[in-house]
């Protein structure tokens, strides 16, 4: 088990920082602030990993050391393409952010969709995994089209192998049955004509 | 409130983070954590956590990527790196930056 890097992270010092930092950054670019906040939080992990239970006066000090929740929200871009320096920066982020919600759509809709949804799930997951070892912003979402894009496959595979069996099941008896009778038909027909 | 010594430092240090950061990143990958810590001790950073909206918009520049590596203490650490468009960036700042600083230098003994 792997507790103490949550167990610094799930002082409540820490999480009330980080829900303070997340709120604090409402108004900076959605892409910078989700890069932020989990940068800060990969950076608290780091800092308090190797306490198995830190106190809070090391938490404080870590705290104290990533500066306030403000100072770093002063740092960020605001979220208006207000600023000239990072208009070209701002136009790549709805494309980043399109994505994800876009594929988890296709993912449910592959649900309702009894044969080519499996093929939508494959095409979902194939993407979502590209997506998340290129280390997208949107794990959440991404994971959830995975999830979901799964459950499409296992309802399509049930559904394939289903048909696959009863049409095996009843073709034999058809193909089986309808033999003889023509064959023994014909010898029928053969022997009363002459 | 800031001194007016702090006040210029603030801005200067505004003006050349980024090619810090980028000249950290120089000579190998480093982790945030990492990262912070140098600036900090070089008196470049005074707050750890300002780096981090700063690295996020080098990455959207492109100048800077970053990767998923094992950590033997914990769990995996997201690295930062220069890409080639950022280790052009930082040449084309060094090489502006010395002859621009010794301008400084000589106005100031020049004006004493």
């Amino acid at each position: 088990m792997t507790k103490a890097p949550q167990t610094g992270l799930s002082h409540p010092l820490v999480v009330a920082y980080l829900g303070d930092l997340d709120r604090a950054l409402a108004s900076a670019d959605p892409q910078e602030r989700l890069d932020t906040v989990t940068a800060v939080t990969e950076h608290l992990t780091d800092a308090l990993g190797d306490e198995a239970e830190p106190t809070t006066e090391q938490v404080r000090a870590v705290l104290e050391e990533l500066g306030s929740v403000e100072k770093i929200a002063d740092a960020a871009t605001p979220a208006s393409p207000a600023s000239p320096a990072w208009a070209s920066s701002t136009e790549e982020q709805p494309r980043g952010s399109w994505v994800a919600p876009a594929l988890l759509a296709t993912a449910i809709v592959s649900l309702v969709l009894p044969l080519l949804g499996g093929a939508l799930a494959i095409g979902c997951i194939v993407t979502a995994v590209v997506l998340l070892r290129g280390d997208s912003p949107r794990r959440p979402l991404l994971i959830a089209t995975i999830v979901v894009s799964s459950v499409t496959l296992v309802i399509t595979a049930v559904l394939v192998l289903g048909t696959l069996a009863f049409t095996s099941f009843g073709g034999g008896v058809v193909t089986e049955s309808s033999g003889p009778v023509v064959s023994s038909e014909a010898i029928v027909v053969t022997g009363t004509n002459p | 409130m800031d001194s007016p010594d702090d006040a210029v430092l603030t801005q200067l240090r505004k003006g050349v983070l980024e090619y810090c950061v980028l000249a950290c990143l120089r000579q190998r990958p480093a982790y945030g954590l990492e990262l912070a810590t140098q600036l900090t001790t070089a008196r470049l950073l005074t707050s750890e956590g300002t780096l981090y909206p700063l690295l996020s918009r080098l990455r959207k520049q492109g100048l800077v990527e970053s990767t998923w590596q094992e950590s033997t203490s914990g769990p995996p650490r997201r690295y930062y790196q220069l890409t080639d468009h950022g280790t052009q960036a930082l040449a084309t700042f060094a090489d502006t930056w010395r002859p621009f600083s010794a301008d400084v230098t000589a106005i100031l003994e020049e004006t004493r």
